[in-house]
Formats: structure tokens, C-alpha cells, sequence
């Protein structure tokens, strides 16, 4: 670098250095007058007086900025080299001479050009920022004006006129939106709040607070104090203007009442005239809140027994506080009732004033509200506050809808159950179909063990599901089960095995997806089906509702009561609620019935709601006749919704469950077959028996043995029984007694026929009767004998009938001669005959006994007729070891048995296809089932027409004596009736 | 006898309605008992003999001319009130009839001014909400309810716009228009603007008509699957110029033959008929068997035909006679017999004229041309039955057992979001029916929605050219190739599936991807797919 060039350089930086030096010293005292003049100016500046103070600073900050540059002609020139002479005086002089003679060149221009580049070279080695740098900071001058900002800085903020005098000479002419000049007027306000009464909290003071909060209504005092005397002071909230009183020329005061948010502003006349404080202020006004109210208890809609008393917890809250609870109840023939709840803080202590919680619970006797099962009441709870200004605010809570339970909750809940179910063997069967068996036994091992969970899973469920759902569901549901665990359990003991075979695996997975999707389609249908039933349920009551609509309509016509409107309004609710149930009942059996089953037209709800409406609507208008148009019209729509479910019932049926229908009614062709057979087959040895007994008679009668003997002795066994009060026995004992009665009367018949046989029988049953009511009194007489010993005397009496049944029994057995020796050839020949037919009768039984085990698939039914018919095969393995032994007695006895227990078999089955899927079983009710019922006329049999039949006859009297509950009347016959058939 | 409503059955049942098309009211304004006299009298009758012809001008311009005082006159009313119906002004029409009947009230049967006026209320009260949007000249015009089916009216503009030319390069006549299309929101709407009975319309599958000077057709979102609307317009508009171009007078199997051979003429140079592969079948089969249906059959209406098989081979019959007529006589030819049409000649012995030969002459050629077409194939696509409504009970009904077993169980995944796993059953079904193409979309859909687009395109590739109208097979094969990336194919499936029902959101999807993104198509494409609720993001979903 030439000696030329590096003093250029230095020159430059030293001429910055100085400049920055210099600016910061004029700033320094420009500080310092600012201060000053904002002290001299105040809060309130002229604009001549802002001129004047802003020259002032201008000229004194340059003033001071050029001294500090005074020193800046030693820079000029070559004299810049003399700064080079603090580190190193001779290369200063020699810079010195090569940059003079680099000017004005003198001598050899070699030798000037030699000296130049020694020069350079000995400049290259003294760094720039050596000769010039930093250090020329550490000036006095800037001292100086540190020292000045320092005091400025300690002026302005030590000073309040000065820290209001800045702000007006920072920002002259500054002006408000209308126009009135800013300035910092307000030294200190002070806002005292006192709230509204009723919310019951102290005042509070607060100081030069920007913004303020307080509640609507809150009365503000506002105290300020000013800088600058001032004649007259406002202030303006939104637009909202009020004068303060006035102390003195700098003391303000006024109240205001907070009615809504906004902006504060503050203006004063001042001798400058109106004035604006600059300080933005505000005030929000705060709502009152309504309270909120939250039902704890319970926590969800959901079903309710009728007498059940249900605990309603609550809590409530408000901002302000709590003044009145109530909880509302509605119920269709409760118009709307509301009960005062206690309003008790939630921690026992009063009310902080603030805000309020509260909470408590109450008790429902839902008896109390003549609630039929399906009925919904809706309940919540309303909480007012004490808003005195604007009026209390209602909070209210969610509603939380009851329904008490029903058939139709009950069938809901079990729907819900099947189609969870249904969902459980979706998943478990998506699982394996998602993923591949693998091409190794690792990557099948590994599948098996990602997906059996879901299928463990499924199977529990349903074996929980065993337990909750109906008969016939759960039923079902078995069968499933023991279709697919054991084809589980064999898969899981192949993959536990140390190298199973793959093919097999596959072919183990293939027979369980098979038995998920037979299992899975197999619910589907059910689901659909009882949805198809459950909706056909809900039609049913809402026309009972319509039915008992109309009777309350000729009620309201005869008697025009309020009482008789009332109770129609509640079946119009009623009905009204069972729509809606009906409405969302098919709106999910479009969901699981496929729409070719299913006529859309017939099955909308609109024209029920419709009529309804039209009935309501005359109802209010006090209509009758158009009401009656509207039941009317509500019947016809009805009647054309039964139709449409029966039809879908019954082609649903068809299509999912007809073959198993027909292999059904397979099954009970046949066992009818049989059990015909078999009861002929009894019928035959019963009538040798009876021949038999007549000869044996006939010949004990000639032997002098004669029966009047035995006549007596069950005329007087039966004189004792009747003999015995009534009066202290229980419901349980008079019942068996009367039984007990009843076999002796039958003893005492069998032997005026001369059937020693049916005689002995019916006083065995006679004896086992009278032991045991001779027991159950002779305990109650140990216990409680009575005031007179009435009990001790019954039980007395009651033992000696028991004696004496017994020793007539013993009696019999020796009246009775052995029948055997009393059958003919012929008779013995047409024995062995039979044994033929009881054979082959026995062969069809074992092979129907295996086809019901196998269609059944572990059907609880289908089970049990099973096992019925093998009752019944042992019965005819007995019978045709009697007739083999030519005993008309022991086939006779054991025929009717296997018969018995054939008929058994095949009522369990009539019922399985009567409703094949649980439509009645467990499901109470039975009025209107959508099985057709059957209208063949019912008869007792009798003796004479049916002689093999006489148990059932004298099991059906026996029953038939009791009397049926009130109300199940009807259901009682109905049930005799389907025991006879 | 002039033909009845010139219609596309959408399936070819036997049908008993057209005793009642037969005997509606005409589309000319019928004369009333005493014409006015003089030159007004004169007007009146021309102009009705106009409408009968439908030259609607010249019956507009024969009204002009009626002199003031006449136009109180009862007949002059009717034959306004017949104007303003083919002009599209119901409002108007029932006014002018209503004036008529008070003028001279309706008397006996030979007065069809009540029935008349009947239509015209119900075609007014049937389209009182409809809503209008035209081409940018003005000259087709489509009339709509507000709402979805606006959605389809750019295609209909387009179709309308193509087939015009294209008829006019093939026969030779334009239209003077305006061209006006009315699209019904369902076929109780179409009941009531034709007269014929709702049951009727379900029973014979009338869809689309053209009468008094417009084209009406169903909107597909009245089918389950849509149906081929836009060449349902396209072949309604052939009727439309046969109608004007042979003064009314050609018999229905010819009116049937050329609007099929010609209405997708807009959209494709090919000669052959437009025939679908089952009734290819069907042709193939009836000729083997000779089991042909004699032209004079088809008359007075192929929907007459004893069933659903007759009616779809009859439709075969007749496209594929004027194809091979097309292609031995030409263009010339089909213009040359609309001539002879519109001059009273009998369509057989113009046929004959035409081809200077006997008319069996020409008709062996087409049957010997007909032998050489197509072989009758072992497994023969089904005849598809278009399903009015939105649920698919029927078709569920109609598979086999086994397969139906498998459908329900994926229809049960499918419910639950398992979608390989609903594919799985699906397979199984499909495995057991692989003809059956409500099987094989489902299989696709789920499979699709599983994320196995291959599937798709394997399961449906094949399908699709059995079942080309099949609209779900080319939504799914659209999206299957837009994701494997085959974009022809994608677009291609995609605009036909639109042409069959484009109320499927995914065809829309698919385009707007393929579309650029600043053009009106894409953004068209794009706005349907997201009114449709499809994903634009992924066509697929």
C-alpha cells in the first residue's frame, strides 16, 4: 500500500470517528435542554412555545456538536501523518515527506518513488485501527454528555412536569377525535366501585387503572386530581357525558352507574381551552351470567322401574347467586310440576359473594305419577339469580329423558344385545378375512395370534349374552357358540402343536370364517326379525292408545269434564311418544330388513303423525267430531301398518327361516306319527290290562276278596281329609291337601270301575300328598300350635288320614292279583304283535332323537325335545320288555310314558316354530302376537272319550282350580288352552 | 295412423299404455265444429294443418295473419292456446284454451279442447319452478326444477350443440329453433306433462319423450343407476327432426331405426348402430334361430311387443336394418326416404324404390348382413333392468342364493368400514356369478376402498365391455385407473360414466384431477365433485 493511500485511509476513519464523537456530544446536550424546556414548558405547550423550546435544543446540540469537531484541521492535508507520530514520530515525518512529495514531486523521481515504497512497506506493519480506533471515545467531551443524557433522563422522570412537559413537546398540536388538544392533564384518579345490592359485595377502591370491570350496574365514583388548574371537568363514557363537581381548580369529582362499556375519556377547560387527558381509559360493564345447572345424577337418559326411587343429583352455579331451584317434571298425565329445591352452598358456608354453587339432591317416587311402563318423563332443573336491575336470569340444565320400562325397552335392550353381538362376529370375521394365512407356519402363527383375540372376544360375549338374552335368542346365540369354540379350540391346539401343518391351518381357518359367517348371517336375520317384531309390538300398543283414545273421546263427549280432556291428553301424549318410538323403530328396520321385505308406502309415519295432529288440533278447538275423524283416520293408517309388518313379518320369514321351518315341521310330522303310534300302541295294552283286571276282579270276587272293603276304608280316608279346617293352613298346604282329596276321590272312582291298578296309583299319589302336608303342619304346630291348638288338631287329623291312605294302600296291593295270569292267548299273541310296531316305533324315536341333534346345532329346544325322546326310548325299551313278558301292565304303564314324553317333544318344538326366534318366550305379554292364533275349539277331555289320557286330565282339573290373578285371566286360559291342544 | 310419443323406453316391457297415447289429444290444435269464414277461417285451418306437421313457424305465421276481430274467435284461441303450448308458454296456453272453452264450451268427444286444457295446466303447474339456462346464442334451451339437475345442464347444452350439427351433416336440416329441453325431476313429473299415467311410465319405462316440438326427458338421478341420458337426448332430438322433416309421417319402427342408428352419430363416426353386447346377443340368437320379429309387428309401438326380450330385439331389429340400409344406399339414401316420408309414400315401398329392389330383398340383405354381425356366444350378457328409484332391494333379490349369502355378509362389512374385508366376501360372490355386474361393483367398491385399485380393474376391465352401460362399473374403473395411473383409460371411463349417471361424484372427481385446473372443464368438474360430496383430493374414496 502506498504511503498516499494509507493516509487517505486513515483520514477517513478519523474523520467518522470524530463525526460519531461530536454527534453523540451535541446529542447529549440536546438531552439536556429538552429537559430543561420540558420543565420550563409543562403540560401544556403553545405551539410558538414549542417552536421556541425545539430551536433551542436544535442550535444548542449543533452548537455543541461542532465544538466537539474543532479539532478536525490537524486532519487536512499531509498533516494527517501526525497522528502516526503517538506510535512512531520518525515514520510519521517520513510519511509525512512522501506524501508532500507525492504532491509536489522534488529530486530524482526515482529516489522519491524509492522513498514512497519504503514508506508503504513501513506502513503495511502500523494497522490502521491502531493509529485511529475506539480509544478516542474515551473523551471527555463524551463524558460530558453522558453525563447530560444522565441528568436529562433524571429530570424527566424525577419531575412530573417534566415527564408531561416531554409528552407535550414530543407530540404538538396532538389532538382528540373531535378535535380537543391531548395533554397530560390527570396526575391520579382514583374509581371507587360499589356494587349493585344484590350482589351483596363490598366496594373496592382503585387506582389510575386503565380499564376498568365491574358488574352492570355498579355505581362509579371517579375523584381525579389535574396538573394545570382547570375551571370546568367532563367526562364522557360511550355517549354517556357527565360535568364533575369541582373541589378546587385541580380536584374533580362524580358518580356514574356503569350501563354499558366504553371508552373513558377525560376533558377539562383549561386557559389554553378544552382539553383531553391523553391517558386512554375504559370501562366494561360485565353481564350477569345465567346460572348453570348440571344434572349429576343421573347422568344419562335411561330406564326406570316403575315403583323405582330415583335420587336426582345436582349442582348449580351463578356468578352473582343463586336465589331459587326448582326441579321440573313432566309426565304424560302431569301437565308440568315443579318442586322447590333447597339452595345450599356446595361447601356449607354462605354465599362469598362473588359467585355461588350449590348442590343437593332430591328424590323421585316415580309411583307417585301414575306412570304406565313406556311412559317418558323428562325432567330438568331451573335455577334463577338474583338480578334485581335487569331481572333474575333462568339458567336450565339438560333434560334427562325416563322411560320406564317395558316390553318395548326390554325388547330394545335386547335388540341392542343381538346387534352388538352381531357387530363382535363382523369383527372377529373382517380379522381373518383382512389377513392372509401367510405362505409359513411362522407368518400363520403370528396371524392367529393378531387376530384370535377378536374371536375370543365374540365368543364371550356371547356367552355373556347367554345369560341376558331372551329364551329363544339365547338359544340361538348356544348354538353359535358350540358350533364355533370347538372349531376354535382345535385350531388353537393344531397351532400349539410343534409343526402343524399349514394346509391344515388353512383348512381349520376356512371352516371358522364359514361358522363366523353362518353365525353372523344367522343374528343378522334374528336382529331383523326382532326388529320386524318389535315394531309390529309398538303398532299394537299405539293401537290400544288409539283404542282407549276413542273411549276417552266418548268419555269427553258424555261428560265433558276437564277430568276426562285430561286424561285424554295424556293418551294423546302417550300415543304422541309411541310414534316416535314407531318412527325410530323403522327407520332401523330399513337398516337390518332388506327393502324388498319391507313396503315403504304403508310403513311412513307421516300420516299417523298427521292424524294425530288432525286430532289434536279438533281436540283444542273443541272438535269432537273432527277429533273422532282423526281416530278415524288413525285407525285406517294403523290397520294398513299391522298389514305391511305382517306381510314383511311373514315373507322375512319365508326367506330367512323357511328352510328351517320346513325342516322343522319335517321333524314334527313325523313325532306326531309316532307319538299317534305309540299312544295306539298303549291303547291296546292298556285295554288288555283292563280286560285282564276285569277277569283278575272276577276272579277275586269269586275268592271272596271283594272290594267294598277297600270302598270303605277310602270313604273313610276321605271323610277324615275333608274333615280337616281349612282355617289355619297356608296357601301352599291347602293346595297340596286338596290334591291329596282329590287322589282319593280319584282312588275311590278307580275302584268302583274295578281298576284295582288306577286305585293303587291314585292313592300312592294320595299318600305322598298327605306326607307331605302332614310334615309341613306338624312342624307349624311345633312352632305356632295355635291360641286352641287349632294347628296341632289340623296336623293331628292330617297324620291320621296319611295312616290311613297308607294301610289302604297296603290293602290294595293285596287286593290287586297279578294280571299276567289273567291274559288270554290271544291276548298274549296280539302283546306280541305290538312288539313289533313298538320296535320300529322305537327305531324311527333314535333316529329322530339324532336328525333333532344334529339340525338343532345345540339349540336349548331342540335339546330338550332330544332329550325328551330319549327319555321316551327308554320308556319304550320297558314297554317292549312287557310286552315281550306279556305284561299288559308294565307296557301298558310305560307306553302312555313314552307317549307322554313324545307329546313333550313336541310341544317343545310347536313352540320353537310357533316362535321360532323368541318372539313370545320370557317376553311377557302375548296379547296380538304375530303368531296366528289358533281358534280350534278347546276341550277338557274326558274319561269316556279318551281313556289314555286320564293324568292329564286330572293335572289339568287340578290346575284348573286355581284362580288366575287378576288381570292374567286371559292369559291363564289361553295357556290351559295351549296344554290341551 | 301417426305414431304416438316417440320415446326411448329405458327397458323394453311389455306395455298397454299406448292405447291411452293413441287416443291423447294431438299435438296440432284440433278444429272446432265452425271455423270463422273469409280469410281468418282460411288462416286457422292452415294453421292447424301446420301444427299437425309440426311447422310451428308456418302455424305462427298463419296466426299473425289472422285479422283482429277474428281473434276472439273460439278456434282462433285454440289454435293460440297450441302456439304458445310448443313455444313453451304454458301459462299463456292455458289462458288462450280457457278463453276458447268459454267462448264456446266443450261438447261431446269429438271436442278434445278439455282434455287439451287439462295437459296444458298440468304441464304448466308441472314446470311453474322450472328454471331456463341456453347456449350463448340462445338456440337450445334447457328447462330445469332448481337444484342438482343444474348440474348436468352443460353437458345437455353440448350434446345438444354436437347432435345438431351432426344431424344436419347427416340429413341435411336444421332445426329453425329455438331447441327446447325439459328435464323432470322424476317420472311422476313425466306422468303428468305427457298424459300418460305414472303406472304406465313404471310399467313400459318411458323416460324421455318428444312431442309438440320439444325434447323431455327423466332426470338420471331418478334412476338408481342413472341411464344414458345424454344420448336419450341425443336420440330424442333424431325424433324431433324426423318429426319436422317427414311432416309427422314416419312410421315408428323407421322414426325407432334411424334415431337409434343416429344418436350417438354426434360423439362417434362409426357406422355401426349403437347396439348393446346383450342385445347384440339376442340379434345373434333370433337370427340363428330365425326368430326375427316381423316388421310390421313393431307397429304401432315396440313398446307393445309381449315382453321385455321382444321389445329389446325389436330395437336391435330396426338399428341394425338401417345400419346395413345406410350402408348400402348411404346418406343419400336415409335423406332420400325422409323425402318420400314427408310426401305420404308408405316407408316399405319407399325402402324399395330407394334400393331398386323389392323390399324382402332388402330386408334379406340386412338379415344376411345381420348372420355375419355377431355369433351367438355360449354365456350371453343379461338384459339389465333400469331400476327407477334409489334403493337396490330388486337386484340383491335377483342374485343367486349362494352369491346373495356372500353380498349380504359385505354388505355388513361394508357397513362396519372393513373394506378388504367386504371385498373378501364380495370375491366369493362374485366368484359364484362372475356375469353379474352389481356383484362385481361391489367388489370393487370395497376393494377400491381398500386401497386395491388392481382389483378393480381386473374384476371390472372385462365386465365393462359386456355391461358398457353399466354406469357404477365405469365410475370404479375410472377411479381404479386414474390411481394406477392409466390416464386415457381414467378419462375415458370417466366421461362415459358421467354419460350414464352424473350424479356419481367419482367420475367428477377423477376429471378434475385430469383437467387443468384453470380451464372451465376443471373447474366444472371439480365443483360437481365437491357438490356430489366426492373427495377431490382422492377420487377413490
Amino acid at each position: 500500500m502506498s504511503a498516499t493511500r494509507y493516509l487517505e485511509r486513515l483520514r477517513r476513519r478519523a474523520w467518522t470517528l470524530l463525526g460519531v464523537r461530536a454527534a453523540l456530544f451535541g446529542l447529549g446536550a440536546g438531552a439536556l435542554l429538552f429537559a430543561v424546556a420540558a420543565l420550563i414548558v409543562g403540560p401544556v405547550s403553545s405551539t410558538l412555545g414549542a417552536i421556541a423550546a425545539w430551536s433551542t435544543i436544535v442550535v444548542g446540540s449543533m452548537a455543541a456538536a461542532g465544538w466537539s469537531m474543532r479539532s478536525t484541521r490537524a486532519l487536512r492535508g499531509s498533516a494527517i501523518a501526525r497522528l502516526i507520530a503517538d506510535i512512531d514520530p520518525a515514520l510519521a515525518s517520513l510519511a509525512r515527506s512522501a506524501a508532500e512529495l507525492s504532491v509536489a514531486p522534488a529530486g530524482s523521481p526515482a529516489l522519491v518513488a524509492a522513498h514512497a515504497r519504503q514508506v508503504g512497506v513501513a506502513l503495511e506493519t502500523l494497522p490502521i485501527s491502531r493509529v485511529a480506533g475506539f480509544g478516542w471515545f474515551k473523551h471527555r467531551s463524551l463524558g460530558a454528555a453522558a453525563l447530560a443524557a444522565a441528568v436529562a433522563i433524571a429530570m424527566l422522570l424525577s419531575f412530573d412536569r417534566g415527564a408531561t412537559g416531554a409528552f407535550a413537546l414530543l407530540h404538538p398540536g396532538a389532538r382528540d377525535a373531535e378535535g380537543r388538544s391531548l395533554a397530560d392533564v390527570v396526575s391520579n384518579v382514583r374509581w371507587r366501585l360499589v356494587y349493585p345490592s344484590y350482589m351483596n359485595r363490598s366496594a373496592e377502591n382503585l387506582t389510575d387503572q386503565a380499564i376498568v370491570h365491574a358488574p352492570f350496574g355498579t355505581s362509579i365514583t371517579l375523584d381525579l386530581k389535574t396538573r394545570i388548574a382547570a375551571g370546568e371537568a367532563r367526562v364522557q363514557i360511550g355517549d354517556q357525558a357527565i360535568r364533575l363537581a369541582t373541589k378546587d381548580d385541580h380536584s374533580f369529582h362524580g358518580q356514574i352507574v356503569l350501563r354499558e362499556s366504553g371508552e373513558v375519556s377525560l376533558r377539562f377547560l383549561s386557559a389554553d381551552g378544552w382539553l383531553t387527558d391523553r391517558k386512554p381509559r375504559s370501562l366494561v360493564a360485565i353481564e350477569d351470567q345465567a346460572p348453570q345447572i348440571e344434572i349429576v345424577e343421573p347422568d344419562a337418559n335411561r330406564v326406570i322401574e316403575p315403583e323405582e326411587r330415583l335420587s336426582v343429583v345436582y349442582e348449580a352455579r351463578d356468578d352473582v347467586g343463586l336465589e331459587r331451584l326448582q326441579l321440573v317434571i313432566q309426565a304424560p298425565e302431569l301437565e308440568e310440576e315443579r318442586r322447590d329445591l333447597p339452595v345450599e352452598p356446595a361447601d356449607g358456608s354462605p354465599a362469598n359473594g362473588e359467585s355461588m354453587t350449590a348442590q343437593g339432591s332430591t328424590e323421585l317416587q316415580l309411583d307417585k305419577l301414575s306412570l304406565r311402563p313406556g311412559d317418558r318423563v323428562r325432567i330438568w332443573i331451573e335455577a334463577s339469580d338474583g338480578d334485581t336491575l335487569r331481572g333474575p336470569k333462568l339458567g336450565r340444565s339438560v333434560e334427562r329423558v325416563l322411560t320406564v320400562a317395558s316390553e318395548a325397552t326390554r325388547r330394545a335392550e335386547a335388540i341392542g344385545n343381538l346387534e352388538t353381538l352381531r357387530d363382535q362376529g363382523l369383527e372377529a370375521l373382517a380379522d381373518r378375512l383382512e389377513a392372509p394365512l401367510g405362505t409359513t407356519v411362522d407368518e400363520a402363527r403370528q396371524r392367529h395370534e393378531r387376530i384370535s383375540p377378536s374371536l375370543s372376544f365374540f365368543l364371550e360375549a356371547a356367552d355373556k349374552q347367554v345369560k341376558e338374552l331372551g329364551e329363544d335368542d339365547a338359544d340361538i346365540v348356544r348354538g353359535l357358540v358350540a358350533q364355533i369354540r370347538p372349531a376354535a379350540e382345535r385350531e388353537l391346539a393344531t397351532y400349539e402343536m410343534s409343526s402343524p401343518s399349514l394346509t391344515k391351518l388353512r383348512r381349520l381357518d376356512e371352516n371358522i370364517v364359514q361358522q363366523l359367517e353362518d353365525g353372523v348371517l344367522t343374528l343378522a336375520d334374528r336382529l331383523g326379525q326382532a326388529r320386524l317384531e318389535d315394531a309390529a309390538e309398538i303398532a299394537r300398543e299405539l293401537e290400544l292408545l288409539r283404542r282407549e283414545m276413542v273411549s276417552l273421546l266418548s268419555e269427553l263427549r258424555r261428560t265433558n269434564s276437564p277430568e276426562a280432556r285430561q286424561r285424554l291428553l295424556a293418551a294423546l301424549s302417550r300415543a304422541r311418544q309411541r310414534l316416535t318410538d314407531l318412527r325410530a323403530r323403522l327407520a332401523a328396520l330399513a337398516q337390518d330388513v332388506p327393502g324388498e321385505f319391507l313396503n315403504a308406502e304403508a310403513l311412513a309415519t307421516e300420516e299417523k303423525e298427521a292424524a294425530l295432529d288432525q286430532f289434536a288440533k279438533a281436540l283444542e278447538s273443541d272438535d269432537l267430531e273432527a277429533a273422532a275423524d282423526g281416530l278415524h283416520e288413525l285407525e285406517r293408517e294403523l290397520d294398513a301398518l299391522a298389514e305391511a309388518l305382517g306381510n314383511a313379518q311373514g315373507s322375512y320369514q319365508e326367506a330367512r327361516f323357511g328352510a328351517r321351518d320346513r325342516a322343522l315341521a319335517e321333524v314334527l310330522d313325523t313325532l306326531v306319527g309316532l307319538e299317534n303310534e305309540q299312544r295306539r300302541l298303549a291303547g291296546h295294552s292298556d285295554a288288555v290290562r283292563q280286560r285282564a283286571a276285569r277277569r283278575a276282579l272276577e276272579a277275586s270276587q269269586a275268592k271272596g276278596q271283594g272290594l267294598a272293603e277297600l270302598s270303605q276304608a277310602t270313604r273313610r280316608a276321605l271323610k277324615t281329609i275333608e274333615g280337616i279346617s281349612s282355617q289355619p293352613l297356608g296357601a301352599v298346604e291347602k293346595e297340596t291337601l286338596d290334591r291329596a282329596a282329590q287322589r282319593v276321590a280319584d282312588t275311590r272312582d278307580a275302584l268302583a270301575s274295578g281298576d284295582l291298578g288306577e286305585a293303587r296309583r291314585m292313592a300312592e299319589e294320595a299318600s305322598v300328598a298327605l306326607q307331605n302336608v302332614t310334615r309341613d303342619l306338624e312342624l307349624a304346630a311345633l312352632m305356632f300350635p295355635g291360641a286352641r291348638g287349632e294347628t296341632a288338631d289340623v296336623a293331628a287329623r292330617a297324620r291320621l288320614a296319611e295312616e290311613q291312605v297308607a294301610h289302604l294302600q297296603v290293602d290294595l296291593d293285596r287286593a290287586i292279583p297279578r294280571l299276567q295270569d289273567h291274559v288270554t292267548g290271544d291276548e298274549k299273541a296280539g302283546l306280541f304283535k305290538d312288539l313289533n310296531r313298538q320296535q320300529r316305533v322305537e327305531s324311527l324315536a333314535e333316529a329322530l332323537q339324532k336328525k333333532l341333534l344334529e339340525q338343532g346345532q345345540g339349540a336349548r329346544r331342540a335339546t330338550t325335545a332330544a332329550d325328551s325322546i330319549a327319555d321316551a326310548l327308554r320308556a319304550m325299551s320297558v314297554a317292549s320288555d312287557g310286552l315281550q313278558r306279556s305284561d299288559p301292565v308294565q307296557a301298558a304303564s310305560y307306553q302312555e310314558e313314552a307317549a307322554r314324553r313324545l307329546t313333550q317333544a313336541r310341544e317343545q318344538l310347536e313352540r320353537d316354530q310357533q316362535s321360532p326366534n323368541g318372539d313370545s318366550s320370557g317376553q311377557g305379554g302375548g296379547q296380538g302376537k304375530s303368531a296366528v292364533r289358533d281358534r280350534r275349539r278347546v276341550e277338557i277331555p274326558t274319561a269316556p272319550e279318551d281313556a289314555a289320557q286320564p293324568e292329564i286330565r286330572r293335572q289339568l282339573l287340578d290346575a284348573m282350580r286355581q284362580k288366575a290373578p287378576s288381570g292374567y285371566e286371559e292369559a291363564v286360559r289361553r295357556y290351559y288352552e295351549e296344554l290341551l291342544r | 295412423m301417426k305414431p304416438p310419443f316417440r320415446h326411448l323406453p329405458i327397458r323394453y316391457a311389455p306395455a298397454l299404455f299406448l292405447a291411452a297415447a293413441i287416443t291423447l289429444p294431438g299435438g296440432q290444435a284440433t278444429t272446432a265444429r265452425a271455423l270463422p269464414s273469409g280469410s281468418a277461417g282460411r288462416d286457422i285451418r292452415t294453421a292447424n294443418e301446420a301444427f299437425a306437421a309440426v311447422d310451428i313457424e308456418a302455424a305462427e305465421a298463419h296466426l299473425d295473419a289472422v285479422a283482429d276481430d277474428a281473434r276472439s274467435d273460439p278456434d282462433f284461441l285454440n289454435a293460440e292456446a297450441a302456439l304458445h303450448f310448443h313455444r313453451g308458454r304454458y301459462g299463456a296456453a292455458v289462458s288462450a284454451i280457457e278463453d276458447s272453452l268459454a267462448a264456446r264450451p266443450a261438447r261431446g268427444a269429438g271436442d278434445p279442447r278439455k282434455e287439451m286444457a287439462q295437459l296444458m295446466r298440468s304441464t304448466r303447474d308441472a314446470t311453474s319452478r322450472f328454471v331456463q339456462q341456453a347456449s350463448a346464442d340462445g338456440r337450445y334451451q334447457v328447462f330445469h326444477e332448481p337444484g342438482r339437475d343444474a348440474l348436468i345442464v352443460p353437458y345437455a347444452l353440448e350434446a345438444l350443440e354436437r347432435t345438431d350439427a351432426a344431424l344436419y351433416e347427416e340429413l341435411g336440416y336444421r332445426h329453425p329453433g329455438p331447441i327446447r329441453l325439459e328435464i323432470y325431476p322424476n317420472t311422476r313429473a313425466l306422468a303428468k306433462v305427457s298424459t300418460l299415467t305414472e303406472e304406465a311410465i313404471e310399467r313400459t319405462g318411458t323416460i324421455a319423450l318428444c312431442k309438440w316440438d320439444r325434447l323431455m326427458i327423466t332426470s338420471p338421478r331418478a334412476l338408481l343407476r342413472g341411464y344414458p341420458w345424454i344420448d336419450t337426448i341425443a336420440h330424442e332430438y333424431v325424433h324431433l327432426v324426423l318429426t319436422r322433416m317427414t311432416g309427422d309421417h314416419a312410421p315408428v319402427w323407421v322414426q325407432e331405426g334411424l334415431a337409434k342408428l343416429l344418436e350417438r352419430r354426434w360423439r362417434s363416426s362409426s357406422d355401426r348402430a349403437p347396439i348393446e353386447p346383450a342385445v347384440e346377443s339376442l340379434l345373434a340368437d333370433a337370427v340363428k334361430r330365425d326368430e326375427l320379429i316381423p316388421f310390421e309387428k313393431l307397429h304401432p309401438s315396440i313398446a307393445l311387443l309381449p315382453s321385455q326380450r321382444d321389445a329389446a330385439l325389436a330395437f336391435g331389429q330396426v338399428a341394425t336394418f338401417f345400419e346395413t340400409y345406410r350402408k348400402t344406399q348411404g346418406r343419400s339414401g336415409i335423406r332420400a326416404l325422409v323425402q318420400a316420408l314427408r310426401s305420404g309414400s308408405d316407408a316399405r315401398q319407399a325402402i324399395a324404390s330407394i334400393a331398386k329392389a323389392p323390399f324382402g330383398k332388402v330386408e334379406e340383405g340386412w338379415k344376411t348382413a345381420l348372420r355375419s354381425r355377431n355369433r351367438v356366444t355360449k354365456h350371453a350378457p343379461r338384459l339389465l333392468d333400469k331400476k327407477i328409484g334409489d334403493r337396490d332391494e330388486d337386484e340383491l333379490a335377483a342374485m343367486q342364493a349362494n352369491a346373495r349369502r356372500y353380498v349380504r355378509l359385505g354388505d355388513l362389512l361394508w357397513g362396519r368400514q372393513r373394506f378388504r374385508a367386504a371385498a373378501a366376501e364380495y370375491a366369493k360372490a362374485h366368484k359364484l356369478d362372475e356375469d353379474d355386474p352389481t356383484i362385481a361393483t361391489r367388489l370393487g367398491r370395497a376393494a377400491l376402498a381398500g386401497g386395491d385399485p388392481s382389483t378393480v380393474a381386473a374384476t371390472l376391465s372385462e365386465l365393462v365391455k359386456r355391461y358398457p352401460q353399466h354406469a357404477p362399473t365405469r365410475a370404479l374403473l375410472s377411479a381404479a385407473y386414474w390411481a394406477r395411473g392409466s390416464i386415457d383409460s381414467a378419462r375415458e371411463n370417466a366421461i362415459e360414466a358421467i354419460r350414464l349417471n352424473p350424479f356419481d361424484p367419482r367420475p367428477h372427481c377423477v376429471l378434475s384431477h385430469l383437467e387443468e385446473d384453470n380451464t372451465l372443464r376443471g373447474e366444472r368438474e371439480r365443483n360437481a365433485c365437491l357438490s356430489l360430496g366426492g373427495s377431490s383430493d382422492d377420487p377413490t374414496r
